[in-house]
């Protein structure tokens, strides 16, 4: 994980010239056609690995969320 | 090979990619289960070809229009109109109009530009007929007719100023005169122009010009019937000379004239080549690949334009009578609306700014074609209408080539036979070419044949075969046998009688027919039709009121309007939709009472609304003026409860500081400044709704202002938020990642689907299915709601005043149908037209009612909630279909103390957006005068809108001459005339004035100079005295008062300033 | 007379009843109180921690708070919220449920109201024992019909392969005058003068009254009406006929006692009230120092503060007048809230006070107060 983090980050300073902070973590992405779990990272292209689709969804938060239930 | 790009496809259409599925692939597909296309998808959005009414085609209508005789000299309110159509569907109208003198003119429309040519020109080109033989087919036998006579031998007289015997010399001479109009190659010959023209042009649906002949001398001979009076005008508002513009024919049109433009484009660059004396060398593939590049090819995006906007860029018109709005978004509001998309039928923009209301009339014509319930009311009223339930166009061609053989079997003359009595014949068309002539009596019996025969299938008659018998009268439509069978035309299902056998009807013969509408109708040797259903002539939407046949008819059309309004179920793929907008009723429920085509047009898939336990009762006033109380407990327990889903696109392309070419520089996300693992007391507040990915979590609240996403700038190294802007709190509901096209770079753009809850809150408004609205006026607490002796409490209680005028009987109906319903656990058929005077509805569920136990009319003694009393009256209470409409008060309501104002009138902006005021406009104070609340008047106009104080010149009566002079003081006031400078308290002084003054004092000063000594003593003294307190002269431009004036009267002066108009106040 | 109750009809969820002797205002009272006052346990909070069902969580919570709770005893087993001195939800003002479905078959499966569990409080036993907790019954707080194989469970969701559900709920006590959910009753029937003696309403009729009205159940009950017996104007409604249905959160039995209850605590608390001020009247014909005047308790309803400065002023009591800084100076004193006096004056219980001066608990009342001052 830290070696992918300190490659991006050397890579991503060489072609745009400004030193950039790395991607924190990859994120996951469901893809909107097929449903299959994508791990995208921040700056790469949204792109299906199965299907090659260009729409994904967000997937839900685990975080809890309060409601009234009324 | 040339890429024309890419052609919109209609949604499972031939090339669609859902062609052919079915339900469980289509829902794998994420689309509606049910989904039936027939519209295009443009940018996202729905969008479809509407219907448009056209003139029927390739049928001779005589018109009597008194424009007409404004075209010119001579020119009469009489023609004769045919809307011809080519074998490709593209059209072309030619006018015969009539002329004072007895000829006629024959016009036509070339590129948008009128033409005519006088009708004996072209009879003579066509097959160069010799006078003799366009009189005997012009009179054909009628020699007794003088009125026929004098008309056919002015019309020859007429043609001799053009000294052409032959066929040829008239092509030749029309060939002439439109050789530079037509634009057409240099090198052809006159001739060959002329009959080009003539094919191109000229009753363009006949191949033959024998045949178009032969049509001319019936356009002829209608147009002297109708100037003679034994025929009478044709009604081209009536259906039955219409019919409908099919999207495909307008689509192929469309597409067919930009290849044309793109051709031509390609030969305007070849010719300029030839002319400039260019190498062209059409061997020579890099010539032609350098002409090709120059012309635009692009004929999809084109479409694409077409669709998107519904405007129609043509050099020809397309023989249209309007160039935008053919085009409308299919809104997925809720099912209802979004069907009624794909039966509307527009009458043509021309006549919605028509003055007169006669194309707007309801024609017993439309009858089972066009419904005459479903019509907005307002300006598209009578214009825009919904084709009858059962009504079908015809979209394939018909095989009828072989019948005028058969006719001709039956007993029908050839049209060419020469002595044919016009008298006692009636011609034979068949899609507008002359086919033969037959009597009266052999014609009828033709149409009768052909009517057995396409209803038993015998003789290959197709069924969508229109037979269209008119029969000879005094004075009425001009008489045939007219048989139609192209496309586009209106056909719906009826029963023929004398055979049981199902026929399809168009209107064109149904005026000529007789229709039972009911079996117990069908009057025997009278009726040859019956209708399948008595509601075969209603839409589909008109069709769910139930019981509309109790209601007053307007009550129907009301109800068509609301259902469309109604927050319903629009779609089961809620999910992947990504609409602006979206309503959504959470517990909707089936109807207890439905008409039988609720379940033939599953609309339990998309409920529309919620069976409420409906009292008409007056209680507490709260139910006055339509308004309506709402059971607290049933809100609280969910009723009409509903969700709006929003979208919200970022598009960090659009962005300030966004790169427009090469790699982007901004990029969703958190920048480092952001600090994420950090403990609860120093996190930045983004986090409680951001992801690391700078989107916001699926499933957070959202309030206004919390930030929706969050993206880092590479040239700031910041991050930046979006903020969310809407006033009530959202949900994100779904967050969709576009990529681009390529697939190739990061995230730019990003689709947030936001979910508002929308419970009902007083003011939002519902309705019944009987056109009866109403707000919601309070939710009353369930304790102190009327009850009835079975502890039934009602969830709505309207007002009785509700029904006596509007007579919307269906819904008393409709709620004791419920109640029986709902007590005996069916779902009750309210179809219309199922009861009679002998069986009346009210009987029927009022044994049901009695059968459960309850009073049979439905009514109830009821108690107070309050008191606990019996009510004086028993209280009607049963159980009615609401639906909650989309006007909501969170999205209506105005209100403002303070806000903001406009910069040059200083008076509140307007405006719901802008937090701005309503108006306060000319009769609302002309109220207030009238009252003689001049205070309310003041506090109104001045000091609750551009209340300012002003200084004014007490000399000159200035507003604008205002100057200050800086003391706090007060003048030093040295006693020297010339150096007084008077101002008011605060060093306020009118400058005109205090210019006049000095100006004066100069003169004073000059003439002191020149020697006349008149000079009073000087007192030396040094006080300072503030300018209010010196007397007399000194208060020149120093004697300002401040009065109180809307600001927008001292704009209004300095405006008139610039203009060189002094506006003067008298202050007292 | 004294009143009667006779149960025509007794089942778990209903109760069909007369009632006799009794005022049309008390038994109108009887049934509004029943409907909205009993305090049950309904879920109120929904901590909503992964949903990928195809209803949004709002929706779901909102159905969770519609599902009926066994609030057996609710009113002495459970604390309201706002009279707990937690700092949130603690096992005395709450219940927490939970609710944890996934579906991995291929068919739609439904969740239900069965699949609710109740979690033990996480820092249970660590708080002060209270006497509530030993109140409950052994299902407090379960769903309605959970474990009953006769009853059907009450769907929330249906959800299809791959969809989870996963939460937690806190019920809460509370009335219905808050929320419809926390009714017991689904109905309360209630009838009176079967036959239309009392000529309260009109049968309003086409043709034939009798063929078009059926006669109810209840009309069985009492004498029809003679042809000629003439109309009694002074007669008053004495007979009540309820059908008391509930959701199964009480049983019909303790809805109509408690409701009884409810009603008495009321009362009380009214007839409580009413005596303070006669109280506060004849402690003011006592001559006494000035922080014995009469002071207007300020939180009263204004109703009552009317009365009660007009008892005081308008029957010119001569006394209060004489005494002190006069009848000026003692109203002025009046309108400070912070008037310690007047409750030495008043000669009542603090508690008791409390409860007249804040109109909610006026209303509807904290009940061990009220319960202290019952003994009229």
């Amino acid at each position: 994980m830290n070696t992918n983090d300190d490659h991006l980050q050397a890579t991503n300073s060489t072609s745009a010239g400004i030193p950039m902070q790395a991607p924190r973590q990859d994120m996951e992405y469901l893809c909107a056609d097929c449903n299959a779990k994508n791990e995208i990272r921040a700056r790469e292209p949204i792109r299906c690995r199965e299907c090659g689709h260009r729409i994904m969804y967000k997937r839900r938060t685990r975080r809890m969320v309060q409601f009234e239930a009324r | 090979m040339k890429d024309c790009g890419l052609v919109p496809i209609m949604v499972r259409s031939v090339r669609c990619n859902l062609r052919g599925m079915s339900s469980s692939e289509l829902v794998n597909h994420h689309e509606e289960a049910e989904e039936f296309g027939g519209y295009f998808v443009i940018n996202g959005n729905e969008r479809l070809i509407r219907y448009l009414i056209l003139p029927r085609r390739n049928h001779v209508i005589s018109l009597l229009r008194p424009s007409f005789a404004n075209r010119g000299p001579s020119y009469t309110q009489y023609a004769v109109q045919i809307r011809c159509v080519r074998p490709d569907q593209t059209s072309c109208t030619n006018t015969l109009h009539y002329l004072a003198n007895g000829s006629a003119m024959f016009r036509f429309s070339w590129r948008k530009q009128e033409y005519v040519i006088p009708i004996m020109l072209i009879l003579k080109a066509l097959v160069g007929a010799s006078d003799k033989e366009i009189f005997e087919g012009l009179m054909m036998q009628d020699y007794d007719n003088t009125f026929l006579t004098g008309r056919v031998e002015l019309l020859l007289r007429s043609y001799k100023r053009f000294t052409m015997r032959t066929g040829e010399q008239a092509l030749e001479y029309l060939g002439e005169k439109f050789r530079v109009v037509l634009g057409l190659a240099e090198d052809m010959s006159n001739s060959a122009i002329g009959a080009l023209l003539i094919r191109k042009l000229i009753l363009v649906h006949i191949e033959n010009p024998r045949q178009k002949y032969h049509l001319l001398l019936f356009m002829l001979r209608k147009l002297y019937s109708l100037v003679n009076g034994t025929c009478c005008a044709d009604n081209p508002d009536s259906p039955q000379h219409q019919e409908v513009l099919l999207p495909g024919t307008l689509y192929s049109m469309i597409i067919k004239e930009r290849l044309e433009e793109t051709l031509n484009a390609i030969r305007t660059f070849v010719n300029v080549d030839v002319r400039n004396g260019a190498t062209v060398d059409f061997h020579d593939k890099r010539y032609l690949a350098k002409i090709l590049a120059r012309v635009n090819f692009d004929i999809g995006s084109k479409l694409s334009n077409f669709l998107a906007t519904g405007n129609l860029v043509s050099p020809s018109g397309l023989d249209l009578q309007q160039a935008s709005g053919f085009t409308i978004v299919a809104e997925k509001l809720n099912w209802q609306r979004y069907i009624s998309h794909f039966r509307c039928i527009h009458r043509g923009a021309f006549f919605a700014e028509l003055k007169t209301t006669t194309v707007r009339k309801l024609l017993p014509e439309a009858w089972g074609f066009l419904c005459p319930v479903h019509t907005p009311d307002g300006s598209p009223c009578g214009l825009l209408n919904h084709l009858a339930r059962t009504c079908r166009l015809v979209t394939a061609p018909l095989a009828v080539a072989h019948i005028p053989a058969l006719l001709v079997k039956y007993g029908m003359s050839e049209p060419f036979s020469s002595c044919i009595d016009g008298r006692i014949n009636l011609c034979v068309q068949l899609d507008g070419h002359v086919i033969g002539w037959a009597s009266p009596s052999v014609a009828k019996q033709l149409a009768t044949n052909l009517r057995i025969w396409k209803t038993e299938g015998k003789n290959e008659i197709p069924m969508d075969l229109e037979i269209g018998m008119v029969p000879p009268s005094m004075g009425g439509q001009y008489p045939g046998l007219f048989l139609f069978s192209s496309r586009a035309r209106m056909m719906r299902p009826v029963k023929y009688l004398p055979n049981g056998r199902d026929d399809s009807v168009g209107p064109f013969e149904q005026v000529y027919m007789d229709i039972a509408c009911t079996p117990e109708e069908i009057e025997p040797g009278v009726s040859t039709h019956v209708e399948h259903n008595p509601t075969n002539f209603l839409s589909i939407l008109a069709n769910l009121t139930p019981f509309s046949d109790f209601n007053q008819s307007p009550r129907n059309i009301y109800q068509c309007q609301m259902g469309k309004q109604t927050m319903g179920t629009p779609s089961t793929a809620l999910k992947h939709r990504t609409d602006n907008k979206l309503y959504r009723l959470q517990s909707g429920q089936s109807p207890v009472v439905r008409p039988a085509l609720h379940n033939t047009y599953a609309m339990d898939a998309f409920p529309n609304g919620t069976n409420a336990i409906v009292a008409v009762i007056s209680y507490t006033g709260y139910d006055m003026e339509d308004a309506m109380i709402l059971n607290k407990s049933a809100h609280e327990r969910g009723f009409a409860y509903g969700t709006v889903y929003k979208s919200q696109i970022i598009d960090l392309k659009d962005m300030k500081g966004a790169s427009k070419t090469g790699a982007p520089t901004l990029h969703f996300g958190l920048g480092p400044e952001i600090k994420v693992n950090s403990r609860a007391e120093n996190k930045h507040s983004c986090l409680d709704f951001l992801d690391l990915d700078g989107l916001p979590y699926v499933g957070t609240r959202l309030s206004t202002g919390d930030p929706i996403a969050a993206y880092v700038d590479d040239v700031t190294r910041r991050t930046k938020f979006v903020k969310y802007k809407g006033d009530e709190a959202a949900f994100v509901d779904e967050v969709r990642l576009i990529g681009d096209e390529t697939g190739e770079t990061e995230l730019q753009k990003v689709h947030i689907t936001l979910r508002i809850t929308r419970s009902p809150v007083i003011g939002d408004k519902f309705s019944s299915r009987h056109g009866q609205k109403g707000v919601c006026s309070q939710k009353w607490p369930a304790i102190d709601m009327p009850f009835s002796e079975s502890g039934m409490q009602p969830d709505v209680i309207i007002n009785p005043h509700a029904f006596p005028s509007r007579m919307t009987i269906g819904m008393l109906v409709e709620s004791m149908a419920g109640k029986a319903g709902a007590m005996h656990g069916l779902a009750q058929d309210a179809t219309p037209f199922k009861f009679s005077e002998e069986d009346t509805a009210v009987s029927y569920f009022g044994e049901q009612l009695k059968a459960a136990g309850y009073n049979y009319y439905g009514n109830e003694p009821m108690y107070s909630g309050i008191t606990g009393e019996e009510f004086a009256a028993d209280i009607y209470l049963g159980v009615v279909y609401y639906q909650r409409l989309r006007h909501m008060v969170l999205d209506k309501f105005q209100v403002r103390t303070t806000g903001p104002v406009d910069p040059i009138t200083r008076q509140p902006v307007k405006g719901r957006k802008r937090a701005g005021g309503i108006r306060f406009g000319e009769m609302e104070r002309d109220a207030l005068i009238a009252h003689g609340t001049s205070f309310l008047l003041q506090d109104r106009l001045m000091n609750c809108s551009d209340y300012s104080t002003a200084w004014v010149c007490r000399t000159c009566g200035s507003l604008i001459s205002l100057g200050y002079e800086d003391i706090s003081l007060g003048e030093v006031f040295t006693g020297m005339s010339s150096s007084r400078k008077p101002t008011g308290p605060g060093g306020e002084y009118c400058r005109t004035c205090r210019a006049a003054a000095e100006q004066e004092d100069e003169l004073e000063r000059q003439a002191l100079a020149t020697g006349q000594h008149l000079q009073r003593p000087q007192g030396n003294i040094k006080v300072a005295i503030s300018s209010q307190n010196v007397l007399g002269k000194s208060s020149k431009g120093g004697d300002l008062d401040v009065i109180a004036v809307p600001y927008v009267f001292r704009y209004l002066c300095a405006e008139l300033a610039s203009m060189g108009i002094a506006v003067s106040l008298e202050i007292q | 007379m004294d009143p009667i109750v006779r149960i025509r009809e007794y089942q778990r969820d209903r109760v069909n009843f007369v009632l006799e002797n009794v005022d049309l205002a008390f038994a109108n009272s009887l049934r509004r109180v029943m409907m909205a006052d009993l305090p049950t346990v309904a879920i109120d909070l929904v901590e909503i921690e992964a949903n990928t069902t195809v209803l949004p969580d709002e929706f779901i919570a909102h159905r969770l708070g519609m599902v009926p709770l066994v609030s057996t005893n609710c009113d002495g087993a459970m604390r309201y919220t706002r009279d707990c001195n937690c700092l949130e939800n603690c096992a005395y003002c709450s219940i927490v449920l939970s609710l944890n479905v996934q579906c991995n078959d291929s068919i739609a499966m439904e969740i239900t109201s069965d699949q609710l569990e109740i979690q033990p409080h996480p820092n249970e036993g660590t708080e002060e024992a209270g006497e509530e907790r030993v109140r409950r019954s052994e299902n407090f707080g379960t769903p309605v019909g959970k474990n009953d194989p006769d009853a059907d469970p009450i769907l929330i969701c249906k959800i299809r392969k791959g969809q989870e559900l996963k939460l937690r709920c806190i019920a809460k006590k509370g009335i219905a005058k808050e929320h419809a959910k926390w009714s017991p009753c689904s109905a309360v029937a209630f009838e009176y003068d079967p036959h239309n003696k009392l000529r309260h309403t009109s049968y309003w009729f086409e043709t034939d009254e009798k063929a078009e009205w059926p006669l109810g159940e209840n009309a069985r009950e009492e004498e029809p009406p003679r042809e000629d017996e003439p109309f009694d104007f002074n007669a008053k409604p004495n007979k009540f006929y309820f059908d008391v249905e509930t959701d199964g959160s009480l049983g019909a039995q303790e809805v109509v006692m408690k409701g009884i209850a409810e009603l008495q605590k009321k009362l009380a608390s009214l007839v409580l009230a009413l005596r303070r001020v006669r109280n506060g009247e004849n402690e003011m014909d006592m001559p006494s120092g000035g922080d014995q005047t009469f002071v207007d308790q300020p939180a009263g309803g204004s109703g009552e503060r009317g009365w009660g400065s007009g008892a005081g002023s308008g029957w010119g009591n001569p006394s209060s007048s004489a005494s002190g800084a006069g009848g000026g100076a003692s109203w002025g004193g009046g309108a400070s809230p912070s008037r310690g006096g007047g409750n030495a004056a008043w000669g009542s219980s603090p508690g008791n006070a409390n409860a007249w001066s804040s109109p909610s608990n006026a209303g509807w009342g904290s009940p061990s107060a009220q319960a202290n001052g019952w003994n009229v």
